[in-house]
């Protein structure tokens, strides 16, 4: 069976995750089976209800739990997620993260176990409220985790801010230096799914890829590892990867952000931010455990 | 030393032997019950069976009794979701409903469940008076959240007097929920609040701080231990959290344990965390879970350091993962094995042993760290080293100490997973444990026994004779027919009489003989280098 591709799109309340699903659902429902998981912390269960007014055809997952919010119950969430997945089988999974969702431990337990055999991480998209989010502070800490992890994120009701534009892109690189930056009103932006989706995010200007045996993998851990050291793993790992991103903690203190296609290796050393190192790679040449070795071996 | 005093030093910031270990068990103890969450968290004796299931099967140092955020919840009319795998779920928040605040009563005693908490935390008490018994409560902001909803989040801002009211009664149902574990015998408090990790640390101060502070002075003034869990990217509040004063501040992955320890230990309170829930010890296997023990472990240090997974564990984590953790916990030599295999290993050339240990000899080999250093090697070195000769020669042993890379490529190669490991011709034959004399001589025996009817059913052997003079050649062969006659053995005869090919067996005037033993050593494939150079050996 060919892996299914699996999308993230994270963002807090509000922000308009659920405009945006209905508008994937409609460019792409008759033509696609998507499979859409909710979780129903926030009162995202009315936004359950309202998809499927739509009368559009989808599958949709609920999680009775505000489960993707905390690892302690994300084991749950990966039974219901099998079950899922052999019940409808579809062609693509969109999961609508909660704004308190951690989006890389969710990445983290969809490419392990048996989750890996059927599935892997094709985007991670985090939509922001530019309102919201030019009112500085505590909205900044609840998302900044998911903006740190984001392929694209998505900056929507730009029309309720002024000249503040460029501060929140500004906000968004300190927190995100290589994810794409996409300014909207309404959601009303195209989204890739599948395949598609890594072409343009992984490598744009190569042909499409051939193999369906594509792993999406997340290292987690509390190592550091010299700059050196670093580059050599990334020169080492980089070519077998459509993409290698995240985040490393340096041994010096600071932490290097993290992006690699095939032939290219960028790192922006970045101040420490104290959270763990947090790396994401997609291949079809290496697996998590050679990876996680290689890793450990260059700390 | 016991479990409550090896805590409450690692809570006293002094140096200890081994770290603590604390399994949070919670519906987890239904799961190696066989029951589902539902029942169990609503059955102070299945809380009770299940706790001492976990204590039998992973000897703690320290237990929760329940982890259960939705006790206070339940009780002050937020509706709970029930599912079979999972705590419940919090589904309504009375204040976003239109409860008032003033409506709601500091729950007692007797109350919901909270006599699940209380009469199981009596009972482990009496049952296990050296384990340190952890009373969990719901932390304030956490609690104001299932109260209020998401609403909390912007009400922070638009109404903080709100918040102050919530808060404040939220400290008293703490207080009160702390009074009632700490009188049932509990020894620490954790205060678990994972939603502070959504706020950032300036919020914090004005809304969690004095609150939950007042709780950690109700736990110090009942001379009680007291700590803080959180769970999620808490990173931007570990300070504020230790200037609450708590004993001990415990995280989970999403934290670098290095990172709390360094601002716990300045601020002179304990720490602990953070192995990996799901990924290593709900969905990895044993090695994985050692490796994760063993890296926390290193981080953690022994000075104020306690082994915990990172919040509450996952109902149907393997129990063999946790077994796996605590074995690792109680064995320095383990702790050591996987630190050096783990440098070694990504560059490990297995080699092919299927033919390992054909030669004429019994060969065992002791794989050790090092038997100068570790007690356990040292002794099976010994064990092995007094038997040997009883065998007069037959049995040739060797040590193979894995500080060295050629040792760990054997080591990986005979698929040895433990140290220190005994194998008698190739095969693994006492793992970890010294074998008693007598048991190692059987072993021995039994495979010099094998050999031999081995070696007896592959024979064959020839006897040539060289020589020129066709009469002296026939005069011999008589004479050889006649010996395996009487010697009743199978053993063929070839003449030769060839000049050129007598002088390649070194030979120039007949007659002569030369026996020739043939044996099968390898069939329908290359042997590795490490088997030929045994079969060379015996020749």
């Amino acid at each position: 069976m060919q892996k299914i591709p699996f999308h993230i799109i994270s963002g807090f309340l509000g922000s308009g995750k659920t405009t945006f699903l209905k508008r994937i659902i409609d460019q792409y429902s008759g033509e696609k089976k998507i499979g859409i998981i909710q979780n129903e912390f926030a009162p995202a269960n009315i936004d359950g209800v309202e998809l499927q007014k739509s009368g559009k055809d989808f599958n949709l997952l609920e999680i009775n739990n505000g489960s993707v919010f905390c690892v302690c119950l994300l084991g749950d969430f990966v039974h219901s997620l099998e079950k899922f997945i052999d019940e409808y089988r579809p062609d693509n999974i969109i999961i609508e993260a909660s704004g308190l969702s951690d989006t890389t431990s969710i990445s983290e337990v969809i490419s392990a176990g048996r989750l890996a055999e059927k599935i892997y991480l094709a985007s991670n998209w985090c939509i922001i409220d530019a309102q919201n989010f030019a009112k500085v502070g505590p909205m900044k800490q609840r998302v900044s985790h998911q903006i740190r992890m984001a392929d694209v994120i998505v900056v929507n009701k730009t029309d309720l801010v002024g000249n503040e534009m460029e501060t929140i892109k500004n906000e968004v690189r300190k927190a995100n230096p290589f994810a794409e930056i996409k300014e909207t009103t309404y959601c009303d932006i195209d989204f890739e799914l599948g395949n598609r989706a890594i072409n343009k995010f992984y490598f744009s200007d190569v042909k499409t890829m051939a193999s369906p045996e594509i792993n999406s993998m997340v290292i987690k851990n509390g190592r550091k590892m010299s700059r050196k050291a670093l580059q050599q793993f990334l020169n080492e790992w980089a070519p077998k990867a459509y993409r290698i991103k995240g985040f490393v903690n340096l041994t010096k203190g600071k932490t290097a952000a993290v992006q690699c296609t095939f032939d290219s290796i960028k790192i922006v050393e970045m101040e420490n931010d104290f959270r763990p190192t947090e790396l994401v790679a997609i291949s079809t040449e290496f697996t998590l455990r050679e990876w996680n070795r290689s890793f450990k071996a260059y700390c | 030393m016991k479990g409550l005093e090896l805590i409450k030093k690692a809570f006293a910031l002094n140096p200890v032997e081994r770290v603590p270990w604390v399994p949070f068990v919670g519906v987890h103890g239904g799961f190696i019950t066989g029951v589902d969450a539902e029942a169990y968290l609503k059955s102070a004796d299945k809380v009770v069976a299940g706790v001492s299931k976990a204590i039998e099967e992973y000897n703690p140092d320290g237990v929760p009794v329940v982890f259960d955020l939705q006790i206070e919840a339940e009780i002050l009319g937020c509706q709970l979701q029930w599912a079979p795998h999972n705590p419940p779920a919090v589904v309504s928040h009375p204040l976003e409903e239109g409860v008032k605040l003033s409506d709601l009563n500091v729950p007692e005693i007797t109350d919901g469940r909270i006599p699940v908490a209380v009469n199981a935390a009596k009972e482990l008490r009496a049952k296990y008076p050296d384990i340190a018994l952890y009373g969990l409560i719901t932390g304030p902001f956490t609690l104001a959240l299932h109260l209020l909803g998401t609403d909390i989040f912007t009400k922070l801002f638009e109404s903080p007097d709100e918040i102050t009211e919530v808060m404040e009664f939220c400290t008293k149902v703490g207080n009160k929920m702390a009074k009632y574990l700490i009188d049932a015998g509990c020894d620490i408090i954790a205060v678990v609040d994972p939603m502070t990790s959504q706020i950032d640390p300036m919020t914090f101060e004005t809304f969690v701080t004095p609150y939950v502070s007042e709780i950690f002075d109700t736990v110090r003034n009942a001379d009680k231990l007291s700590s803080f869990f959180v769970c999620g990217h808490a990173q931007q509040n570990i300070e504020a959290m230790c200037n609450c004063k708590p004993d001990n501040v415990s995280i989970d992955e999403n934290i670098p344990i290095d990172f709390v320890k360094d601002i716990a230990l300045k601020k002179g309170i304990s720490f602990g965390g953070n192995m990996k829930l799901t990924v290593v010890l709900l969905m990895g296997n044993e090695d994985d879970c050692r490796e994760e023990a063993v890296e926390c472990l290193d981080l953690g240090g022994k000075t104020g350091f306690i082994l915990a997974p990172g919040c509450d564990l996952p109902m149907d984590t393997p129990p063999e993962n946790l077994k796996a953790v605590t074995e690792i916990v109680h064995d320095d030599y383990k702790q050591e094995v996987i630190r050096t295999l783990d440098k070694k290993e990504s560059t490990i050339e297995v080699l092919n042993m299927k033919d390992y240990g054909q030669s004429d000899k019994v060969i065992v080999d002791i794989i050790t760290l090092n038997s100068e250093s570790c007690a356990p090697c040292q002794y099976m070195v010994e064990a092995v080293k007094q038997v040997a000769p009883q065998f007069e020669g037959i049995v040739e042993w060797r040590e193979h100490a894995i500080k060295k890379m050629d040792a760990v490529t054997f080591m990986s190669s005979l698929m040895v997973k433990n140290i220190p490991t005994i194998c008698i011709d190739g095969k693994i034959a006492f793992v970890s444990q010294i074998p008693p004399k007598s048991e190692l001589i059987a072993a021995i025996q039994k495979r010099i026994n094998k050999k031999l009817k081995l070696k007896i059913k592959s024979k064959r052997s020839e006897l040539l004779i060289l020589g020129e003079n066709e009469n002296e050649n026939n005069e011999l062969k008589k004479i050889i027919e006649r010996a395996t006659t009487e010697l009743g053995k199978d053993v063929e005869v070839k003449i030769i009489s060839d000049k050129a090919q007598m002088a390649s067996f070194g030979v120039v005037n007949g007659p002569a003989v030369v026996s020739v033993k043939y044996k099968l050593k390898s069939e329908s494939e290359i042997p590795s280098l490490e088997v030929v150079k045994e079969w060379i050996k015996e020749l």
